[in-house]
């Protein structure tokens, strides 16, 4: 082989990594998304009107144990606030679509569903919505915590979405930990 | 590689070394002013 | 062509013999960046421990009280200050060290960037210990609940004024080696005969000006309403802010890297006395791809932010792809002039690797720190990707690339030309040698430790910039055990690494002794006798096809955990 050869060998290894485009090609086709899509810009919306929004919401779902039973085919809201999430249990039914819609009264927060050895993040603004469509598939009780920064108390800024067997809606007591590495504890915020 | 005489083994390229900075210069300045535009507070 | 070579460098002084015999006074403010760096980088280790303590679970010292602050000084000390120094002492260095009698433009205009980089430190340094525990961020809602917060967005400007001007001064320095200007040719030929590194600084400066262009439209604004003096609703000014900082965050990334490969080339010259194999334009020419496909990575930080449309984040992933480019093509240039130089004096296909200067503390870190370069870069694969960052964004997988990328990439190189530039400009040998051929194998393996645990910790979910990870006993109990080992042992092993370092430095200056020949025995070029004609190099192809295979390998791992998740998300 001649020398420049080994050059051109190089700008070839060097441009494969573009082969990663039609990775995500093949992975949208191969696998695609059971939940829809969603990542789109957010509509912008007044704190006051979001937390309107978030407090009927809550009125309509909340259950006499404070949790909130979300229903599929209307939004979730949820609040965050330094240093809470309101709601601070969400439950939900294995297997349903549902979407969620995150705003910021304050500083930037963000959504960190924590699955056993795995997480889902996203950024959660004030001003604009943080819009995430979701299907749950297993039952279980997922620590959600807050991974961005916000302040002293951003350390114990967490809450919990339980999420039941689709049949089991009326018995609330249920929250078989089938996933990976859970730990059942507090669900407050401070 | 410091090359310190006037003579270079190559001469040709180096005008693609000159337009390019010239081009890649502009292109960089130039994305960054529309992010500005489009972004800066 | 290696005849050529062989017989050009005959005839003029080594590279080593160039660097000492740069101006004094030009070195003087070279020497003071440099130092001025490496205090900042001994304030940045410094607090790391505090915070290595703090983060290892096992000690049970997690507060939030102390660790804020230390992260806000360790980081802005770390990330803008040590490298702006250095950076500034390099981009000097490439134009009076990498060329013959050549002198700065304006040494007044070279002492006064050098006061602003300065005063910038002091003013922010003051704003953090005043309370302004922002993280160096600094973003905008969180920040206005601290009083402090003006003298962060306030040293910010200082330094972004210091780069300028000194990126003026250099560019102006350039420009005075053309004499006659109106002269096309001579421009290509000055191009043409500048050493490859200091053209590598010609194309940062682009990059350089928008930093600072950014950083001007983004810190104004930012100072003037943390000041009260302009009023705008916070949660507005959030989102703008947001989007200007990662157009001007991202470029910063860039300037370690180009500054890096720069460095790397110096050093396998000085290290192994390699010349260049392949035309010297196509390895400047690589350089100009940096300012054409940098701007669009901005959008990798942006990935579980609202604030972008998913098609304007694909776009801007497929762009993002083309910076590894030019950075994969030089990694090969540079192990290819290793592997021609060596092969051409005679070692076999793998057995010269063997025979390279392994003691030599500036070449191990010159090869552990394109190791490093290349396993940090292969990290961050899942991160640039749209489809794939909602996996490891906020999480620690982003400090667990950035440590080896920052620390043991691009700052031990940096320490490989120190080690050279402390021994040549003071006329010392090295102190403590055999420390310091440790020193680099300790630091990169340290951080690899660091990258991979804290790599496996991001992947389980445990978030980065938090100081207490328990969440009242909620946490997988996994979290525990891998901050252990990322903290405890990598975090710990970096600092000793990095108090080597310093030791072995610190006593050079003061007590070195000094040299029977220019530099120190570990450190001299060796004499390569060649017996052969030799340009051809299979063996350094093989990192960049190890590269390429771990990102796409991580990618459709990462893939694979999406579709697995208990939880499907859009």
């Amino acid at each position: 082989m001649k020398s420049h050869s080994y050059l051109v060998a190089a700008f070839v290894v060097a441009f494969s990594v573009l082969l990663i485009i039609p990775m995500w090609a093949a992975y949208g086709v191969l696998f695609p998304r059971e939940a829809g899509h969603s990542h789109g810009a957010g509509e912008t919306v007044t704190a006051a009107e979001f937390e309107q929004k978030t407090a009927r919401f809550m009125k309509e779902r909340q259950l006499p144990d404070g949790s909130v039973r979300a229903a599929h085919g209307e939004p979730i809201y949820v609040l965050a606030t330094q240093y809470t999430f309101t709601p601070s249990t969400i439950r939900l039914a294995a297997g349903k679509q549902y979407e969620l819609q995150m705003l910021s009264t304050d500083v930037v927060h963000a959504f960190s569903v924590q699955m056993g050895n795995t997480s889902y993040n996203a950024v959660v603004m004030p001003k604009m919505v943080t819009a995430l469509k979701l299907k749950p598939a297993k039952p279980g009780k997922y620590l959600v915590v807050c991974n961005e920064y916000c302040g002293i108390g951003h350390d114990y800024m967490y809450f919990a979405v339980i999420v039941e067997e689709a049949e089991d809606k009326e018995h609330h007591e249920n929250s078989s930990a089938e996933t990976k590495g859970h730990e059942h504890g507090e669900q407050h915020g401070k | 590689m410091a090359k310190m005489t006037a003579e270079i083994d190559d001469d040709s390229g180096t005008g693609f070394l000159l337009w390019g900075w010239i081009v890649v210069a502009a292109l960089n300045l130039g994305m960054v002013t529309v992010s500005l535009a489009m972004f800066a507070p | 062509m290696v005849n050529n070579m062989a017989n050009d460098r005959a005839q003029r002084p080594s590279l080593a013999q160039q660097i000492a015999a740069s101006h004094p006074a030009d070195q003087k403010l070279m020497a003071a960046y440099g130092i001025a760096g490496l205090l900042s980088l001994a304030g940045a280790f410094a607090l790391a421990a505090v915070l290595v303590v703090i983060k290892t679970p096992a000690l049970g010292l997690a507060s939030g009280e102390l660790y804020y602050r230390m992260l806000t000084a360790h980081s802005i000390l770390g990330f803008v200050y040590w490298f702006a120094f250095i950076q500034a002492a390099l981009l000097i260095a490439g134009a009076i060290a990498l060329r013959h009698a050549g002198r700065l433009w304006s040494l007044k205009l070279g002492w006064l960037a050098f006061a602003f980089t300065a005063a910038g430190l002091v003013v922010n340094m003051v704003g953090v210990f005043a309370g302004a525990d922002v993280l160096y961020t600094a973003f905008p809602p969180l920040a206005e609940s601290f009083p402090a917060t003006p003298l962060i967005y306030l040293g910010y400007l200082f330094v972004a004024a210091g780069a300028f001007l000194i990126s003026f001064d250099f560019l102006a320095t350039v420009f005075t080696w053309v004499e006659r200007k109106s002269s096309l040719q001579a421009w290509k030929t000055m191009l043409g005969e500048m050493h490859i590194s200091t053209f590598a600084a010609v194309c940062a400066v682009p990059l350089i000006f928008s930093i600072v262009l950014t950083a001007f439209f983004l810190y104004i604004p930012a100072f003037l309403w943390s000041m009260g003096w302009i009023s705008t609703d916070a949660r507005e000014f959030a989102l703008n802010f947001r989007l200007t900082y990662h157009v001007m965050f991202h470029i910063i990334h860039y300037i370690p890297a180009m500054a890096m490969i720069a460095a790397a080339y110096v050093l396998v010259e000085l290290t192994t006395g390699a010349g260049s194999i392949y035309r010297e334009t196509v390895a400047k020419g690589l350089f100009l791809m940096y300012p054409a496909v940098v701007p669009p990575t901005f959008v990798y930080h942006l990935m579980a932010d609202p604030s972008i449309t998913e098609g304007i984040k694909i776009i801007g992933s497929a762009l993002s792809l083309l910076v590894w480019i030019p950075s994969l093509l030089h990694m090969f240039i540079i192990t290819g002039m290793m592997e021609a130089g060596m092969r051409s004096a005679g070692h076999g296909l793998f057995g010269w690797i063997r025979h390279l200067p392994w003691k030599n503390p500036a070449f191990a870190s010159l090869i552990m720190g394109m190791t490093t370069f290349g396993i940090a870069g292969g990290l961050t694969a899942v991160l640039l990707q749209e489809q794939t960052a909602s996996v490891l964004h906020g999480t620690f997988a982003v400090p667990a690339y950035i440590h080896p990328m920052v620390v043991g990439a691009a700052s031990l190189i940096y320490m490989g030309i120190i080690y050279y530039a402390v021994t040549i400009c003071m006329k010392r040998d090295l102190w403590g040698p055999r420390l310091a051929r440790i020193q680099p194998y300790l630091l990169s393996v340290a951080l690899l430790v660091f990258a991979w645990a804290g790599t496996l910790a991001g992947y389980a979910g445990v978030p980065r910039r938090t100081a207490d990870i328990g969440f009242g006993g909620a946490a997988p109990e996994s979290w525990q055990a891998l901050m252990n080992v990322t903290m405890g042992i990598g975090g710990t092993l970096s600092l000793l690494a990095g108090a080597l370092f310093f030791v072995v430095i610190g006593m050079t200056m003061l007590a070195g002794g000094k040299p029977a020949s220019e530099s120190g025995s570990d450190l001299a070029t060796p004499a390569l006798t060649r017996t052969r004609e030799f340009v051809y190099t299979p063996t350094a192809l093989i990192p960049g096809i190890i590269f390429v295979l771990v990102v796409l390998l991580f990618t459709a791992g990462a893939f694979g955990i999406m579709g697995n998740r208990p939880i499907q998300f859009g």
